[in-house]
């Protein structure tokens, strides 16, 4: 809701331009945001800090003010990024505008800790406005807060909103419209801290009515819930079920708006090939930014779905609990319990993935999340994965499958341990031990989900269209440039096939795509890709990889994907790779001295290089982004890649002796 | 007997059990952000769930503490409480 009947003058009201929204996580502060602002918001982060904050506007009468939703924090005094933020907000010392008003939202359900945290930040000296917000949740709880009375207390305007129903907030708009002009005088807040417990209980006592929270029979639910949800194996059985729902459903769904989605780029690839006559400006656009945008945007669906689905489930209070009971696992390799979501969505895709480390509260937990998350195995892996077991177990189905389903626990084990290390070397230091709230269960709330979704959607949005649009142009200009041009060989090709034409067009269209493999082998082996990938062959070389599959390597860095349709157009087969005629096509090619291309040391050490590599752009431009360095998603880029290496290598001698 | 040798470490309470919270041995920043979710010295606890990470109730908050912290923060059990209370009025 919007002030928009508001009744206020504004021609004598001072309205701040700038209010800070301030208030301990799961106090509905989001919801209260997404109710004044809705989409008029947009997320970003804080100049010279990694703390994220969502921007927002609101109408108060025929005037817009900027609300700044600052993370939820449990107060101002903590030694937390989000903590110090605010500090420097409320001090006027951050590198943002200062804001001229501050908005604190507390839980009308549990007063007396959210107190605490008002007295903070009025402490700052700013015009402030106190929203007792879930005043619908304490009346059901009979519980009754006389905001007139704490308005005495603390000395500033208390409203009693709903920021769910909508109840109270166009008062609250009223009253951010008269920080300045109304005095309440100064409160009766002791200025000495010791005396603010005592406080606070005289103020619970005055102002807030009828029966505890505590006692009542809501809790006798949340207990039995809890004692389900919390169970050592019980707790890890439901999670495990809710994740296999999440991903099930996150799989079953985006399969259709994926398809669309890349039928869209197809579309527009072809309207801007029609309209751009050919040349170096049609094929940057074509293969360059239409390309590259249709690999990354393609995850779009995933990543909404992921988003809202996480919303929903962090809406109901259960999230919390998953990570109390995942906590003991993964804490004993420096993660946190909270580590796990982001992990398991990394399975789909490491994009949604780093991006959901966002709900680990401490930096160096989401750090080291951020950095092993790679190596779960994600879908782009499955092709190869595929491809490689189909050619190490060739009519051997269940050691080719145990083999499959090895790349992921060996994926999981790398991530574990890789967490481990780190945290004992680059990001040292005490771990931070659990201590987690576990809200009230509430039923999830649509509005927050789908707002949260669509700012998770433009933040990767905005991510793609900049950083990953740029890497995937110059990716597609080392492989683009210089160009071979058509091979006489290809020539000779295509004259033929126009003479069979008449009398055999299969023939004929055999000969076409002949010539078109051809060329492309060419543009790849003489492209700066191709000529690097020379360089490098060495390099791979103790692997087994020869220059043809160095140059497959090197261009899945792109993407991993990328490796079967290089395979696939460098060795001249189909383009299915679930076509079984195309993996005995390339399980049958061979090298120049007439041995396998793929004998078995060399598959089996593809597959483990493949496993640990990291070889996805976008996921290193969203470690930069997530991290706020460039320096994690090149610390990440090197392990990966020297790991995958090493274990490449190690499985390359192992495999050939027992071979 | 003191206050200080009947206090318990939360770990040691079972579910259900009632208890008054008396110091830590947590590292600072720890003791700040428990105090901010509303756990400070003489507030009241129940434990909701024991084992290696348990759940308390303070207030309206639950919190999830693992082993650790719970450890560390020593609380006098209710039924002690009480008679410490009835001893000092007689």
């Amino acid at each position: 809701m919007t002030s928009d009947t508001a009744t206020h003058d504004d021609s004598v009201t001072r309205i701040p331009t700038r209010v800070l929204l301030l208030g301990n996580p799961n106090t509905g502060k989001t919801t209260l945001f997404n109710r004044l602002c809705g989409l008029r918001s947009k997320t970003a982060n804080f100049p010279g800090s990694t703390v994220e904050a969502r921007l927002g506007r609101f109408r108060v009468g025929h005037r817009t003010s900027d609300l700044i939703d600052l993370p939820g924090i449990y107060g101002l005094d903590l030694d937390s990024p989000e903590s110090k933020l605010a500090r420097e907000m409320l001090a006027g010392e951050a590198q943002w505008p200062e804001p001229e008003a501050v908005l604190v939202v507390l839980d009308g359900t549990n007063l007396a800790r959210n107190l605490r945290f008002a007295v903070e930040a009025l402490e700052h000296g700013l015009p402030t406005v106190v929203a007792v917000n879930m005043i619908d949740t304490a009346r059901r709880r009979g519980l009754s807060i006389d905001t007139e009375r704490l308005e005495g207390h603390l000395g500033c305007r208390v409203v009693a909103v709903s920021a769910r129903t909508g109840e109270g907030t166009e008062a609250l708009l009223e009253a951010l419209a008269d920080t300045e002009s109304v005095s309440l005088g100064t409160g009766d807040v002791p200025a000495d801290r010791t005396a603010l417990e005592g406080w606070t209980t005289e103020v619970v006592a005055s102002c807030q009515g009828g029966s505890r929270a505590v006692g009542d029979p809501r809790d006798s639910v949340h207990d039995r819930l809890d004692a389900a949800f919390t169970h050592p194996l019980l707790g890890i059985l439901v999670f495990a079920g809710v994740m296999i729902g999440l991903f099930a459903t996150i799989f079953s769904i985006a399969t259709v708006p994926m398809d669309l989605v890349d039928v869209l780029f197809t579309s527009l690839g072809a309207l801007v090939s029609d309209v751009v006559p050919p040349g170096a400006l049609h094929d940057l656009l074509v293969d360059g930014v239409v390309g590259g945008l249709a690999g990354t945007v393609v995850f779009l669906p995933q990543i909404c779905l992921l988003f809202f689905l996480l919303s929903l489930l962090e809406d109901t209070g259960y999230l919390a609990r998953a990570a109390f009971v995942i906590d003991r696992v993964v804490r004993r390799f420096g993660l946190p319990g909270q580590a796990f979501v982001p992990l398991l969505s990394s399975h789909a895709c490491a994009l949604p993935g780093i991006m959901a480390t966002r709900l680990i509260p401490d930096r160096r937990d989401r750090l080291a999340t951020i950095l092993v998350a790679p190596f779960m195995s994600c879908t782009a892996r499955m092709p190869v994965y595929v491809l490689l077991t189909s050619m190490l177990f060739a009519d051997r189905p269940l050691l080719a499958g145990l083999a499959f389903a090895g790349c992921y626990v060996l994926g999981g084990v790398a991530a574990l341990l890789t967490a481990l290390l780190a945290r004992r070397t680059i990001l040292p230091g005490r771990s931070t031990p659990m201590i987690l709230e576990l809200p009230d269960y509430r039923i999830p709330s649509l509005r927050n989900a789908l707002l949260t979704t669509w700012d998770r959607a433009v933040v990767f949005l905005r991510n793609a269209g900049t950083i990953i649009m740029g890497i995937s142009i110059v990716m597609w200009w080392l492989s683009a440039y210089p160009q071979a041009g058509e091979q006489p060989a290809a020539v000779e090709l295509r004259t033929e096939a126009a003479q069979v034409a008449p009398v055999d067009e299969a023939r004929s269209e055999t000969l076409l795509a002949e010539a078109d493999t051809l060329d492309l082998r060419a543009q790849q082996s003489g492209s700066f890709a191709g000529r690097i990938g020379s360089v490098v062959q060495p390099v791979f070389a103790p692997l087994g990889m020869d220059s043809q599959l160095t140059v497959a390597v090197l261009t899945s860095f792109l993407a991993r994907e990328v490796f079967v349709s290089t395979m696939v157009v460098l060795l001249g087969t189909g383009d299915d790779v679930e076509d079984r005629g195309v993996i005995e096509e390339i399980r049958g090619a061979r090298r120049p001295d007439g041995t396998p291309l793929f004998d078995a040391p060399t598959s089996a050490a593809l597959l483990v290089f493949f496993v640990l590599a990291m070889q996805c752009l976008p996921t290193l431009a969203v470690t930069r982004r997530e991290a706020g360095s460039w320096k994690w998603a090149g610390l990440q880029f090197a392990w990966m890649s020297a790991l995958a290496w090493i274990l490449g290598f190690a499985t390359y001698l192992l495999v050939g002796a027992l071979a | 007997m003191t206050l200080e040798t009947r206090s318990i470490p939360l770990s040691q309470l079972s579910r259900g059990d009632r208890a008054i919270v008396d110091t830590d041995a947590l590292e600072a920043d720890e003791s700040a952000m428990l105090r901010a979710m509303g756990l400070v010295c003489g507030s009241e606890v129940t434990v909701c769930r024991s084992g290696r990470n348990c759940i308390v109730r303070v207030e309206s908050t639950r919190l999830g503490l693992s082993l650790r912290v719970a450890k560390r923060i020593l609380a006098l059990p209710c039924a002690c409480a009480d008679q410490e209370a009835s001893e000092s009025t007689d």
